[in-house]
C-alpha cells in the first residue's frame, strides 16, 4: 500500500495518533536514508508526530510553517 | 444528648462538614496530589454505599467526599476509616490538603513531579493551624492547571534551556513550538542556521528541550516558580510571583516560612494575600525571602494580569475570610 504521492503525505485533518500510524506505515516501506514530507496540523499533531519520529530512530530534517499547518521533512532511519 | 452539643468547628478540623440538611454531614477524605490507590478508592465507594447515599463527590481541592452521613453514624464511619488507613481531609482555618496535577511522570508538558511533591508536603504540613484557610498547589508546568496563582501558596515547574549547537540540525521545530507555547523567545539565525533564545521572552516552559529531535537543547536550570497570596472566592486575588527556580526542598522551606510569617502577622479570619496587601509585598519579601532566592522574572505571561482582576480593593469586608 502506498498512500504517499511523490514523497508527500498530507495528514492535515488527521488527528493523533492516526497521523503517526499512517506516517509509520509509509516509512516502513521506504529505504534507509530516503526522505518523506508530511503535512501536519498545528497543535497536538506538530507536538506529537515529531516526537514519535525521534523515538523510532528516524531523522527530522526540516519543519516549515505554512499558514495553519507545517511541512515536515523526515529521513527514514 | 450528643446531638445538642455537636461542635461544628472541631468537626471541620477533622473533616466532617455539616450539610444544608442539618442532620447530615459530609465526610471529606484526603487525597493529596489527587492520586489514590484503587483499593482505597473502592473502600471509599463501599463506605459511601454503607453510610451515605451511594455516591461520592470529587471536590475542587481533590478530596473525595462521602455525603449524607448521619450524625449517629459518624463514630462508626471514623472507626472504619481508621481501620482501613483512609485519612480524612479538613476544613476551616488551617493548611488544607495539598493539590497537584499529574506532573512530569504522566503529562508531556510536566517538568516537575508535582503530585510527588504535593504528597510529601502534605505529609509534613497538612492541618497546621493558620489564621484562615491556607491552600497550596503544585503544578507541573507553567500552564498551571492546579491554579497556582489562585492558591495562598502556589508553585509551577520551570526549566531554563541551553543549546548544544553541535547537536542541532537546524530543523526549526523548537522555534515553531516555542511560539505555540506563548514564549516567542526563539528565532532561527539565518547565518548560523541555529535557534537563538531571547531570555527576556522565555517562559521557561521547556518545550524546546522536550521536542528537539536531536536533543540539542539541554537543561540549564530546573525548579519552581513561587506565587503567594492568591485566592478565588467572591473577591479573588491574583497571586504575586515572588521567586523563580526554587528547588524541591526550597518549596518545603517556603511553606514553613510563609505559614510562620502568616501566623505571626495576621489575625484570625484574614487570608494570606490580604495580610500581604495590608503589610506590603516589600515587607513580606524582606522578611520571608530575604535575598536567598532567585527573584521572579519581570516579564512573564502568567504573573501580569490586568489590575481590574484584583477586585478586593473595592471591598473591605470579605465573607470568605470568615470561613
Ligand atoms: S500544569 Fe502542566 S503538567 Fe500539569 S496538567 Fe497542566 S499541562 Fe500538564
Ligand atoms: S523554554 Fe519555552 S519559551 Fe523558553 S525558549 Fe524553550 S520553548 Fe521557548
Ligand atoms: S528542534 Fe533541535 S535540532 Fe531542531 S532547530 Fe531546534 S535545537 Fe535545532
Amino acid at each position: 500500500m502506498d498512500e504517499k504521492q511523490n514523497g508527500l503525505l498530507d495528514l492535515r485533518g488527521v488527528s493523533c495518533p492516526m497521523n503517526w500510524v499512517r506516517t509509520k506505515m509509509v516509512l516502513e516501506d521506504m529505504e534507509i536514508g530516503e526522505k518523506l514530507e508530511v503535512w501536519l496540523d498545528d497543535g497536538e499533531p506538530i507536538r506529537n508526530v515529531p516526537r514519535s519520529i525521534k523515538d523510532e530512530g528516524h531523522k527530522l530534517l526540516k519543519v516549515s510553517p505554512v499558514e495553519d499547518y507545517f511541512r515536515v521533512v523526515i529521513e527514514r532511519g | 444528648m450528643r446531638k445538642k452539643t455537636v461542635d461544628v468547628r472541631a468537626l471541620k478540623a477533622s473533616g466532617f462538614i455539616r450539610q444544608t440538611e442539618n442532620e447530615y454531614f459530609v465526610c471529606r477524605l484526603r487525597v493529596p496530589g489527587g492520586n489514590i490507590v484503587t483499593e482505597k478508592m473502592v473502600q471509599a465507594a463501599e463506605l459511601a454505599k454503607k453510610y451515605g447515599r451511594g455516591y461520592c463527590h470529587f471536590t475542587f481541592q481533590q478530596s473525595i467526599e462521602i455525603p449524607y452521613v448521619k450524625l449517629d453514624d459518624m463514630d462508626a464511619l471514623k472507626a472504619e476509616l481508621d481501620g482501613l488507613g483512609l485519612r480524612m481531609a479538613n476544613c476551616g482555618p488551617r493548611v488544607r490538603a495539598i493539590t497537584a496535577c499529574q506532573g512530569c511522570k504522566v503529562n508531556p508538558y510536566g517538568r516537575v513531579d508535582a503530585p510527588g511533591l504535593a504528597a510529601a508536603a502534605d505529609e509534613k504540613y497538612f492541618g497546621l493551624d493558620t489564621p484562615a484557610k491556607f491552600k497550596i498547589a503544585y503544578s507541573g508546568c507553567n500552564i498551571g492547571c492546579p491554579n497556582p496563582q489562585e492558591n495562598d501558596l502556589g508553585f509551577h515547574g520551570m526549566v531554563e534551556p541551553e543549546l548544544a549547537p553541535e547537536l542541532c540540525n537546524g530543523c526549526t521545530l523548537c522555534v515553531q513550538l516555542c511560539k505555540s507555547r506563548g514564549g516567542e523567545s526563539l528565532v532561527m539565525n539565518k547565518e548560523t542556521n541555529l535557534p537563538e533564545r531571547d531570555d527576556k521572552r522565555c517562559t521557561y516552559c521547556g518545550e524546546c528541550i522536550y521536542c528537539c529531535p536531536t536533543n540539542a537543547w539541554v537543561v540549564k536550570r530546573i525548579g519552581h516558580a513561587v506565587y503567594v497570596g492568591g485566592k478565588h472566592g467572591r473577591f479573588p486575588r491574583w497571586a504575586n510571583r515572588v521567586a523563580d527556580f526554587v528547588s524541591d526542598e526550597e518549596t518545603f522551606e517556603l511553606i514553613e516560612k510563609c505559614v510562620a510569617w502568616y501566623n505571626q502577622n495576621s489575625k484570625r479570619g484574614e487570608r494570606f494575600g490580604t495580610a500581604i496587601d495590608r503589610l506590603g509585598l516589600k515587607k513580606f519579601k524582606q522578611e520571608v525571602l530575604g535575598d536567598k532566592y532567585t527573584a521572579a522574572k519581570e516579564w512573564d505571561v502568567h504573573g501580569d494580569r490586568p489590575k481590574g482582576v484584583h477586585y478586593r480593593v473595592l471591598h473591605s469586608w470579605d465573607p470568605e475570610d470568615d470561613e
